[in-house]
């Protein structure tokens, strides 16, 4: 595993994700469909489309902290030198850093399964994106709600 | 396990019994129709609305039905009110959302989606009795719990639920306008109280299960230390003892009664190892944040309007102090505690609580067991004050101590007054300088303020903080709304090792005393009318003016007062609604204050109780008045001196002055309630002592400045 | 073995004679509306009436309730009705958080029993239990409230 840091290229991030948003403010149920995530994405992506699917990604629905919280993905990959993924990057939109970790696999992986520790400022939605060896994206997603940060959301 | 059916024929066979105006979930679920995650229909007509957040006495397991029932036209008499359980909220992906009834935003941020449950359920009502007349939604309505159809049909909810619960619920529902309100905006009487002044009412205290053991608990006095030893030996043989418990940094005696273990523990020889926070002092802690003061480090600009520098330079008189509010303790009457019980690999939970959701996330995380394993009963809280919130202390030591004995023991953890006050998140100490400039004319051309305080924020949350600048502690600052063309608010975080938590009313509860004093000592560096001077600083259209001129006029502001008798006046914004006060007292010889009438004008927006926010005003008055003539958390040799009620002075009855609340709701939002009440009221008190006594205080609590209160 | 008489009905418990009234209660007989708030006779969220009198049971032991007649918030209510003083609080919407008002009802109700139509001042002396709420002025209001309805059913 390799946790790369994109200070620099948080710099831009940075507003955008620690910008409140009223989280939760008309459907309880789930995270709004976020036009953060969105934006991250295209980000990761440099532009390209990244598809839902074939990313399993568990989360935990509540966090009592978010220092640090177990996660889990899974990718659909036979892991071959034909077709397998080459990398899962995990994307915050409310962390200072915004591209949370990324891992780099190959056929040699075996299997596309991670299982790591994240810290999470806030309670906000999580992407996996996997990048695969033929060039596509494919993302799953997870909403986490840290429950003391909700102490501080919106205007406290 | 413990069922929690079993637990409450338990307890209700010993007389703790449930409230009469709410129950929980399983009791006659099984008859009934959920309509919605909210709404919940018994064939006998009976309305059940969930509330998901807490109650505390802030009234909002009233206010936020009130909202729920107005749009589903339902009959308030058949309205009963539950607590949505935390385990069908982890289980059901978050159905009812926040849980946490903090920051005085259950209503702000619910009513739109408790609004559209009701009124989903309504149209829900409507398509089934439409379906069974084979007639059109659009001719049918429904009122007070029936739907009316065409040639006189009718049908009433109890009758339409199952059918109900199968209909598709509507995408787009319209909601009311305000001014059709029937049931939300009127003074309906609080479904929790009649449980409460029969003695049945159900607080975290009140856990009882079979074979269930107690722990009193002793933490290390000094903040951050540890225990360094425990001689068991001294306790032996005492009656009742069951178990010693050596943490990290407490120590629990569990025994087959509170008292025993109380007694036990007291009498329990532990050695502490406070290291170097063992030296923290007050008057250390007061240098600390001086250093803050003048630092040219470690300091960050919260806003910067214009050019403050020159706006000083040029200004025809400039005006400087500093000021000063103290830690304070929460002091909730009922102290800290949790009743766990782990069993097979499941762990339920009694507390008092403001956030079920971070107490349940925090059992399951200490247990060890998923989210899905775990219950936390939802209680009554006797009081919260934010101390039940962003700090679950009291959970965590509670399922820790349940681990340690053996699997199927309900262990209650309950702390003594002592510990309750001298192991707090405190509200934070602040040490704040203010700079301003004034024009010929005597109106400020330049503001500078440096906060110098703790953050709660990076402390408590170890959240990041955007930009260096713990919104909480430049509160009122940051968002001043005078106009004032040069603004500079610095902050320069500064944390000692106490701990610092969410105080009612948070930065709102310490930043207006001192933004609003000091704009009175503007006022009276200008020679002109405080009232005046203000209203030349806020926008005519502004919402400050205008519950500040709401306020004004209810006191008879400018009105003849008898020989002796002052007036102050303080205006605040926070937590979404606008305040302002009117205080008139007279200081005799002795500095004895005499406070003769305290006007407390609020716009929230909307008023969904006005009988309710009436009483959170008039507590808000009793809890400021408490913090600022006595409340102040101090410490030596890095522990909390104050203990107990004797030395952390609450206010009584006979010292409750008159207060008269102006309710003004100007509608178009939504403002909170249970918070912003606080923040007007110091500031009007202490520029009315200024008015009284020409001594300007800068400093809480009033005690300290030779004040008493009569 | 103490015995005492809780609400009506004769209860014993084998204790030590130094546990205060408070902890008997609540953790032995179950008796749970009465709370503890401080455990140092300051707050009076524990007021029970011994014989008629508001005590405070955190700091009065239960040897001394031996062969007395304890009345808890729980055993003011006559036939399922609320107490005068009771409904009192209830008409004028008197509680915030409610762990003090069991004490401060009882006070009430002792206050009102030796002076049927208490002045301020009466109502300043009698009422020092602690309410961390600021229900005060709905307390005051609504002890005069059922004086009044006292003297009207007299």
């Amino acid at each position: 595993m390799e946790r790369r840091r994109f200070l620099e290229a948080a710099g831009g991030a940075l507003a955008a994700s620690l910008a409140p948003r009223p989280l939760l403010a008309q459907a309880p149920p789930a995270f709004a469909q976020s036009a953060d995530s969105q934006a991250l994405v295209k980000r990761a992506t440099r532009g390209k489309e990244a598809r839902v699917g074939k990313v399993k990604l568990d989360l935990p629905l509540l966090a009592d902290n978010g220092n640090s919280v177990p996660m889990k993905v899974a990718v659909e990959s036979p892991m071959t030198a034909a077709d397998h993924v080459k990398t899962i990057r995990l994307l915050s939109e409310r962390n200072p850093e915004w591209e949370m970790a990324a891992f780099h696999l190959g056929p040699y992986s075996g299997r596309a399964e991670i299982t790591s520790r994240v810290r999470l400022a806030g309670s906000q939605r999580v992407v996996a994106l996997a990048e695969m060896s033929d060039g596509s994206y494919w993302m799953g997603t997870a909403d986490v709600t840290v429950t003391l940060s909700a102490c501080v959301d919106g205007t406290g | 396990m413990t069922t929690r059916r079993e637990f409450l024929k338990i307890s209700a066979a010993v007389g703790g019994g449930l409230a009469v105006g709410f129950e929980f979930s399983e009791a006659g679920a099984a008859q009934a129709a959920e309509l919605t995650p909210w709404v919940v229909v018994r064939p006998d007509d009976t309305v059940i609305i969930r509330y998901a957040r807490a109650e505390m006495g802030q009234g909002s397991m009233t206010s936020t039905a009130q909202l729920v029932a107005e749009e589903l036209e339902c009959d308030w008499s058949r309205v009963k009110v539950e607590y949505a359980d935390t385990n069908d909220q982890v289980r059901r992906k978050r159905p009812w959302g926040d849980m946490a009834a903090v920051g005085s935003r259950t209503i702000r941020n619910s009513q739109e989606y408790l609004r559209q449950a009701g009124a989903t359920a309504r149209e829900m009502l409507v398509a089934a009795a439409a379906q069974q007349w084979k007639a059109s939604p659009g001719d049918c309505r429904a009122e007070r719990g029936v739907v009316h159809g065409p040639g006189g049909k009718k049908l009433s909810y109890g009758k339409l639920a199952d059918a109900a619960a199968k209909m598709q619920a509507p995408k787009d529902v319209k909601l009311k306008d305000a001014k059709d309100w029937k049931i939300a905006g009127k003074p309906i009487k609080r479904v929790d109280i009649p449980a409460t002044v029969m003695g049945r009412q159900f607080y975290g205290i009140d856990a009882q299960l079979p074979g269930m053991v107690y722990a009193a608990i002793a933490q290390c006095p000094v903040f951050g230390g540890k225990v360094k030893s425990v001689d068991e030996s001294k306790i032996k043989g005492r009656r009742g003892i069951i178990k010693v418990v050596q943490m990290d940094d407490y120590v629990a005696v569990v025994a087959d009664n509170w008292w025993r273990a109380k007694e036990a523990l007291k009498a329990l020889p532990i050695e502490w190892d406070g290291g170097k926070n063992g030296e923290v002092s007050s008057e250390s802690i007061r240098q600390f944040l001086k250093a803050g003061l003048d630092a040219q480090q470690d300091v960050v600009t919260a806003r910067s309007d214009g050019n403050v520098e020159q706006g000083l330079s040029g200004a025809a008189k400039v005006v400087e102090a500093e000021y000063f509010t103290p830690y304070l303790a929460h002091s909730t009457l009922e102290p800290m505690g949790c009743t766990a019980l782990i069993k097979d690999g499941k762990v339920e939970i009694w507390t008092s609580t403001q956030n079920a959701e971070a107490s349940h996330a925090t059992a399951a995380a200490v247990a060890g067991v998923p989210l899905e394993n775990v219950r936390t009963h939802r209680t009554q809280l006797g009081g919260g004050f934010g101390r039940r919130g962003g700090s679950q202390d009291f959970v965590r030591q509670g399922v820790a101590i349940a681990k340690q004995l053996p699997d199927g023991t309900p262990v209650k953890l309950l702390w003594t007054r002592e510990e309750d006050t001298q192991h707090d998140f405190y509200r934070p100490v602040s040490l704040i300088r203010m700079k301003a400039g004034l024009d010929a004319s005597g109106m400020p051309v330049a503001w500078y303020s440096r906060v110098s305080a703790p953050s709660i924020i990076a402390t408590l949350l170890k959240l990041p903080l955007k930009e260096g600048v713990d919104p909480q502690a430049v509160a009122a600052y940051a968002d001043q709304p005078y106009e004032i063309p040069n603004v500079r608010i610095e902050y320069a975080q500064r944390n000692p090792h106490v701990p610092v938590g969410f105080w009612r009313t948070v930065g709102h509860s310490q930043n207006p005393f001192m933004r609003e004093s000091f704009v009175d000592e503007l006022a009276h560096a200008a020679g002109k009318d405080p009232l005046e001077y203000r209203r030349a600083m806020l926008k005519e259209a502004s919402k400050e003016r205008a519950i500040l001129e709401a306020t004004v006029k209810a006191a008879g502001w400018g009105t003849a007062l008898p020989a002796g008798v002052h007036r102050g006046v303080a205006v605040t914004e926070g937590y979404g609604s606008y305040t302002a006060a009117v205080a008139e007292l007279s200081v005799n010889d002795k500095n004895v204050v005499t406070i003769h009438r305290l006007v407390l004008g609020i716009d929230p927006g909307y008023a969904v109780n006005p009988d309710n926010i009436e009483a959170q005003m008039q507590g808000s008055a009793v809890f400021m008045l408490t913090a600022m003539f006595w409340g102040e958390i101090t410490l030596k040799d890095g522990r909390v001196q104050q203990s107990n009620f004797n030395d952390y002075r609450m206010m009584r009855l006979r010292e409750m002055p008159k207060v008269e609340v102006v309710l003004a709701p100007t509608g178009g939002f939504w403002g909170g309630i249970g918070e912003p009440g606080q923040a007007s009221i110091a500031p009007s008190i202490c520029n009315a002592i200024f008015a009284a006594t020409g001594k300007r205080v800068r400093s809480l609590p009033l005690k300290n400045e030779g004040f008493e209160l009569a | 073995m103490i015995k005492l008489t809780v609400n009506g009905k004769p209860r014993q418990l084998d204790v030590e004679p130094e546990m205060p009234l408070l902890w008997a209660l609540r953790d032995v007989l179950d008796v749970k509306g009465v709370k503890f708030g401080c455990g140092i006779a300051q707050c009076g969220a524990c007021t029970v009436h011994v014989d008629g009198e508001p005590v405070r049971s955190c700091s009065f032991p239960v040897s001394a309730a031996a062969g007395k007649k304890i009345v808890t918030i729980e055993g003011l209510a006559r036939n399922g009705k609320p107490h005068p003083v009771q409904q009192a609080w209830i008409d004028n919407q008197v509680p915030q958080c409610g762990y003090c008002q069991g004490g401060q009802i009882l006070a009430a109700v002792a206050l009102l029993r030796k002076k049927p139509n208490p002045t301020d001042q009466d109502i300043d002396e009698a009422m020092t239990n602690i309410c961390r709420c600021g229900t005060y002025a709905r307390i005051r209001k609504a002890i005069h409230a059922a004086a009044k309805s006292s003297k009207a059913k007299a």
